[in-house]
């Protein structure tokens, strides 16, 4: 029996053994969230505090995030205090992690809409401090940082600001230089003033651009406005899936899906597929991507690509050259682009909250910004004087239209509604699955549409319920 | 028609029958092979011909640029070393947690005996994600956030898979071979690893693949439990590699996914005679 009690004993040393060993390799020292947030607690947050304070800013982990460890070492520099730990989370798991950690009161000081949250949910939460106060004390005046107030405003609820923009994304089409020259076509307008460039015009021009079959297919166009929603589609084309102050209140009460002109404008995307042949199937879209995280403008088979301006990032790597144009004229004349704006939070409970504010003041400024460009590869800024900075960015894409374009949708352009309402991640589900067939050309958008309208608008009653 | 033609006659057929399992073998194992095949050819192109449609089958310019990119540029070691680490020790606290208790489940009576195991099963039921946020705060109050002690030492208390697994594997050897044991003065420890365990290598060789690959793979446990970059494992490298909003090297992608895989396939290779033994005894697959 007391050797059977000496052998059990081994076992769980070599247990014990195994564990020190792991935890002795799992960086040497507790860096845990908890560390993260209590030990900083008793520094008592005042921006006259020397006690040593950890801010952790999460964010997707992507070579592009580099700079959040770089200006925070910049940052520790100016505060000696405060160091800056950056938590890199791939983006498919960004939101559990996000919520456990929330969840488990260990939630970062920063972070952003990354995944399918949007603002609007994280407001709705009451998830966020308000940066008001700290606005105020530490004297942040963003229009020296050159934030527009339309970027600023995106997020603002009754007055009260709930987070700094750091990135605006907006809608730009790229064209293929190649194509356009082989086939002796004139470029498309930077210009958001030239009149003459319609949507019409555009189909007009992709028909021409539009050549070859099968695999040696060139497309004229492929049209992702919405950069990869759908719910704001039927804007650019005159009407609204949802009630006009949508974006004001921040819930959709309920939806147009039996309204004709939203039908029409749904079916009218996905004619540019299979009634004017200019545009890939999803099916080859994902063929020409490789997932849903490329873009098929890449494989230089597309002449030109309406997208969200994240699609910029790869062209550097690109063999052929690529333009930038305005996005033509719709029915809508008013409303030719979306903005994506990424305003960073400091989430409720972070236990530095002056010091997190202080970093998001720092990441706004002109040198900050344009460091970020930099060293991200090109993510635009909300900096407006950083944007010489990033017209420079892409080697083969003149700097003055890419002024133009962003000039243009910043006039033109109307926040992405996915941040702006609650519940936008079951919303944007639904839609994409349900209007998939649609896109795909085996159902026509009124055989969708007109009972989506309810399923809708059960799903917008549970989401507003909470 | 004599005895004889009839005797060549079914040869031929059984040569005939035989050739066309094998063509169909060769077919379906291409199939198998092609995604390795590609993931392979990919690893050795430029972005340039990544981008290019149609896809090349065989790179233009093959060149092991990606490999050396792996090892430089995304310092691949400290996550195979993490990996490595992690996947050992759990295939070890797996493989001694897991069999003791088999062994208990099936060489010994005792009151409630069926309702435990009942229960032990019931477990597999429960979806991690209704669990995640309850063992975080666990976790947390541990201060075991950000190390790799939430990856492995849940190992060392059992898996109620493998429990099962071996539990049959231990039901089903001879009762005589413990009660020999016994009369010739072997304590229960010592039956347990003396006898048990040396006529359970299949078992166990099944369950050390199975734990070893399902610990390599495991993503969303490291996303939750750590922070750091230097504490991150392998899937939590090729999952940062790709974004919804950024073009995924594709090739420096499948390179570093090629030599991710690479650790599972050699395990495999090496432990396949006991593995496919394991199944078989077992009467499981995975």
């Amino acid at each position: 029996m007391l050797k059977f009690c000496k052998r059990i004993g081994v076992s769980f040393l070599t247990a014990a053994l195994l564990t020190s060993i792991v935890s002795g390799c799992g960086g040497g020292k507790q860096v845990g969230v908890t560390q993260t947030g209590t030990a900083q607690a008793t520094s008592g947050s005042s921006s006259g505090s020397s006690k040593p304070v950890t801010i952790t800013v999460m964010q997707q982990n992507a070579p592009d995030y580099v700079y959040f460890t770089n200006l925070g070492k910049e940052f520790t520099k100016l505060h000696p205090n405060v160091t800056v730990k950056f938590i890199g989370v791939p983006y498919d798991q960004f939101d559990s992690k996000l919520q456990t950690m929330i969840a488990s009161g260990t939630q970062p000081d920063i972070t952003t809409h990354v995944q399918l949250m949007g603002f609007m949910d994280y407001y709705n939460k009451g998830l966020l401090t308000d940066l008001t106060p700290y606005i105020q004390k530490y004297n942040f005046d963003y229009k020296k940082d050159n934030i527009p107030d339309n970027v600023m405003d995106m997020a603002k609820v009754d007055g009260k600001q709930w987070g700094i923009p750091l990135n605006s994304f907006t809608t730009v089409m790229m064209y293929n230089k190649d194509i356009f020259d082989k086939a002796g076509i004139a470029y498309p307008p930077s210009d958001y003033n030239d009149k003459s460039w319609t949507f019409d015009k555009m189909v007009e021009t992709a028909k021409k651009l539009t050549s070859g079959s099968g695999q040696n297919k060139t497309y004229g166009l492929y049209w992702n406005w919405n950069g990869g929603g759908t719910m704001q589609d039927p804007d650019y084309f005159g009407t609204s899936l949802f009630p006009v102050d949508t974006a004001k209140t921040g819930r959709a009460t309920s939806n147009n899906f039996s309204n004709p002109a939203v039908i029409n404008a749904y079916q009218r995307i996905a004619d540019l597929t299979f009634k004017d042949n200019i545009s890939p199937t999803p099916a080859f879209v994902t063929a020409l991507a490789g997932s849903n995280s490329s873009d098929p403008f890449l494989s230089g088979k597309i002449a030109m690509e309406v997208q969200a301006a994240w699609g910029l990032a790869g062209i550097n790597d690109v063999s052929f050259k690529v333009g930038v144009a305005a996005v033509p004229i719709g029915p809508n004349p008013k409303i030719r682009n979306v903005l994506y704006t990424d305003p960073y939070f400091v989430l409720k409970g972070s236990k530095c909250p002056d010091e997190a504010f202080q970093f998001l003041a720092f990441l706004a400024q002109t040198d900050s910004q344009i460091k970020m460009i930099q060293q991200s590869g090109g993510e635009p800024p909300a900096n407006l004087g950083a944007l010489d900075t990033y017209y420079k960015n892409f080697k083969t894409v003149d700097e003055k239209d890419l002024k133009n374009v962003i000039a243009g949708s910043y006039q033109y352009g109307e926040e992405d509604l996915e941040h702006m309402i609650v519940g936008s991640g079951q919303i944007h589900d639904l839609l994409f699955n349900e209007l998939s067939p649609v896109n795909a050309g085996t159902k026509t958008a009124q055989s969708v549409c007109v009972p989506l309208e309810k399923k809708l608008d059960s799903i917008l009653k549970d989401i507003n319920k909470k | 028609m004599n005895a004889q033609t009839v005797r060549n006659g079914s040869r031929k057929k059984a040569k005939a029958g035989s050739v066309i399992g094998i063509l169909v073998l060769i077919f379906i194992t291409i199939i198998m092979l092609f995604p390795i095949f590609i993931m392979i050819t990919t690893s050795l192109k430029s972005l340039g011909e990544i981008f290019q449609f149609p896809p090349s089958i065989i790179p233009k310019n093959p060149s092991l640029d990606n490999y050396v990119n792996v090892f430089k540029t995304l310092n691949f070691l400290p996550y195979f070393k993490n990996s490595i680490l992690v996947s050992a020790c759990v295939v070890v606290g797996t493989l001694l947690s897991s069999s003791l208790v088999a062994f208990g489940f099936s060489r010994y009576d005792a009151p409630g005996k069926k309702l435990l195991f009942m229960l032990l099963l019931a477990t597999m039921m429960i979806p991690y994600p209704s669990i995640m946020i309850p063992q975080f705060l666990l976790f947390n109050q541990l201060q075991w956030i950000d190390t790799l002690k939430p990856l492995v030492v849940p190992a060392f208390f059992g898996s109620a898979y493998m429990v099962f697994l071996l539990k049959q594997f231990f039901g089903s050897l001879n009762n005589e071979l413990f009660d020999a044991a016994r009369i010739d003065g072997c304590n229960e420890f010592r039956v347990y690893r003396k006898i048990a365990l040396p006529l359970c290598k299949p078992a166990l060789a099944t369950v050390a693949i199975f734990s070893f690959i399902w610990s390599w793979d495991d993503l969303l446990s490291p996303v939750i439990y750590l922070n750091s970059t230097e504490n991150y494992t392998l899937p939590v490298l090729l999952a940062s590699m790709t974004s919804k909003f950024r073009v995924p090297p594709w090739n420096t992608m499948m390179s570093a996914a090629l030599l991710t895989a690479l650790p599972c396939m050699l395990l495999f290779i090496f432990c396949q005679k006991y593995f496919v033994e394991g199944i078989v005894t077992t009467g499981l697959k995975g």
